[in-house]
């Protein structure tokens, strides 16, 4: 069963779910990761009927593939399991109650912190700007450059040297 | 828009700090290829942790609060600079439309001043609700802890820029001053902490210091229709919903004043966080901390 046929946006779930499915292709072996994204795709469905734009659409598939991919390799460490998580476990409304996760949190936030510290001036000045909300062009005027272009290659340059600073990913295994 | 450019615009997601038609461009691009959502989904993890308001104020505080941040600025010009920003700062911030009135009396419970909340843009709220006696407001703190909303949501009036814009022409003030201010501006709403008097009714905080024990609610004035509910913060990152029962919070319009929680109210049992997190039509919620430290 492919959830979407007939329903209006079929076309981007169908999308939706080849993008899932590649993406955790990568991390669980395909058999699991078209599982994956079907069940990311019924939850959408039967939960979310009400998100239709792909600017919500999007985030939210985000979010329930992390927590899925998560909740698999915490299984798969304790138990030596891979097995399906319900999608009724995902507590999508505020994973922040999850112990676990609060305490994932924490860690990766830590590490940020330390990683971040490590940066140049720029690149921290550009980071605590985003904090603030401040958009690509906000920066820009901020830090007088000469282009947004410029701005983008700056970040796009920052973040990779973030990552790497935090071991290839923000947080490990997902 | 080619991969590369949809790649450099991805460092804006994790942070919500990227407009709708960035958005929409990277979303549409991520949709067609397999590299721009795998890269999404990376950032995904950090989004979720920036989400978060507590976790948001405590990088950013690390952040700025690191030597080399503040290298450029002999120490002495900053804290003669700063004082002086923060001095004018919340003459402004706490009286706009009275910019000779004298300062605040002293704060009774700790105070951030660049760290404001009080927003001398927002809407008028609707005739029926009056604003409260006094404008002393620095008693406790207040911090947008999320973005400011993009340009669909209202912006910020000609007269808080053109204040701050004359702040930092005559006083030199450093930009992270000025982004506090500009946060303050920009917040997703006007927020007024209420206590209950010996009465039973609720008074606004302006006419007494809150204390361990005080029952208290929060006045919400929203600059945006949508939904709004009320949380508490612990230390752990996490957040207890306090008002209403449900997640989806209470519909809010753009202007109009509501008090949370409706009935009852919140007992302040010693140092407490509350988040208001205001979620509008379209987009991501807006937040307002509230710190508070009982006397």
């Amino acid at each position: 069963m492919h959830v979407g046929h007939g329903v209006p946006g079929d076309e981007i779930l169908e999308k939706l779910r080849e993008r899932i499915a590649g993406f955790a292709a990568s991390r669980i072996g395909r058999e699991s990761a078209e599982d994956v994204a079907q069940e990311v795709l019924i939850l959408l469905h039967e939960k979310y009927p009400h998100v239709k734009s792909l600017d919500e659409l999007l985030p939210l598939s985000f979010r329930i593939v992390r927590f899925k991919m998560l909740a698999l390799r915490r299984k798969a460490v304790r138990r030596g399991e891979t097995t399906q998580v319900a999608a009724d476990e995902i507590p999508l409304i505020d994973p922040r109650r999850d112990p676990a996760a609060a305490a994932e949190q924490r860690e990766t936030r830590d590490r940020l912190i330390r990683a971040v510290l490590q940066l140049g001036e720029r690149c921290r000045r550009i980071f605590a700007l985003k904090l603030e909300g401040k958009g690509f062009a906000e920066i820009q005027a901020v830090l007088g450059a000469a282009s947004i272009n410029t701005v983008y290659t700056w970040d796009f340059r920052c973040r990779k040297e973030l990552m790497a600073r935090m071991g290839g990913g923000w947080e490990p295994g997902v | 828009m080619t991969r590369e450019e949809a790649l450099k615009l991805a460092g804006g997601y994790a942070t919500n700090t990227l407009t709708p038609e960035e958005r929409a461009a990277l979303f549409q691009a991520a949709l067609e290829d397999q590299a721009i959502f795998d890269a999404l989904q990376k950032e995904q993890g950090l989004r979720e942790l920036l989400d978060d308001a507590a976790s948001r104020a405590i990088i950013l505080d690390a952040i700025q609060e690191s030597p080399p941040v503040w290298r450029r600025i002999p120490s002495l010009w900053w804290a003669a600079g700063g004082a002086l920003a923060a001095g004018l700062f919340a003459v402004l911030m706490l009286h706009p439309s009275r910019p000779a009135a004298p300062p605040p009396p002293p704060p009774q419970m700790s105070a951030k001043v660049d760290e404001p909340l009080h927003q001398p843009t927002a809407p008028a709220p609707s005739e029926a609700i009056a604003p409260p006696a006094g404008g002393e407001r620095t008693n406790f703190k207040r911090r947008p802890a999320t973005p400011a909303p993009r340009p669909a949501a209202p912006p910020p009036a000609a007269s808080a820029e053109a204040a701050l814009d004359k702040l930092k022409t005559s006083a030199g003030v450093a930009d992270t001053v000025l982004t506090a201010a500009r946060m303050l501006a920009a917040a997703p709403a006007e927020t007024e902490v209420l206590r209950a008097n010996a009465a039973g009714e609720f008074e606004p905080l302006e006419t007494a210091a809150v204390a361990t024990g005080d029952h208290i609610r929060v006045a919400v004035t929203p600059r945006f229709a949508g939904s709004a509910a009320l949380y508490r913060l612990n230390d752990a990152g996490g957040r207890s919903l306090l008002f209403p029962g449900e997640e989806t919070g209470i519909p809010v319009a753009a202007g109009q004043r509501y008090v949370l929680p409706a009935a009852g109210s919140i007992t302040v049992d010693g140092d407490m966080t509350l988040e208001i997190s205001i979620r509008p039509e379209k987009g991501d919620p807006q937040r307002v901390v509230i710190h508070f430290r009982p006397h």
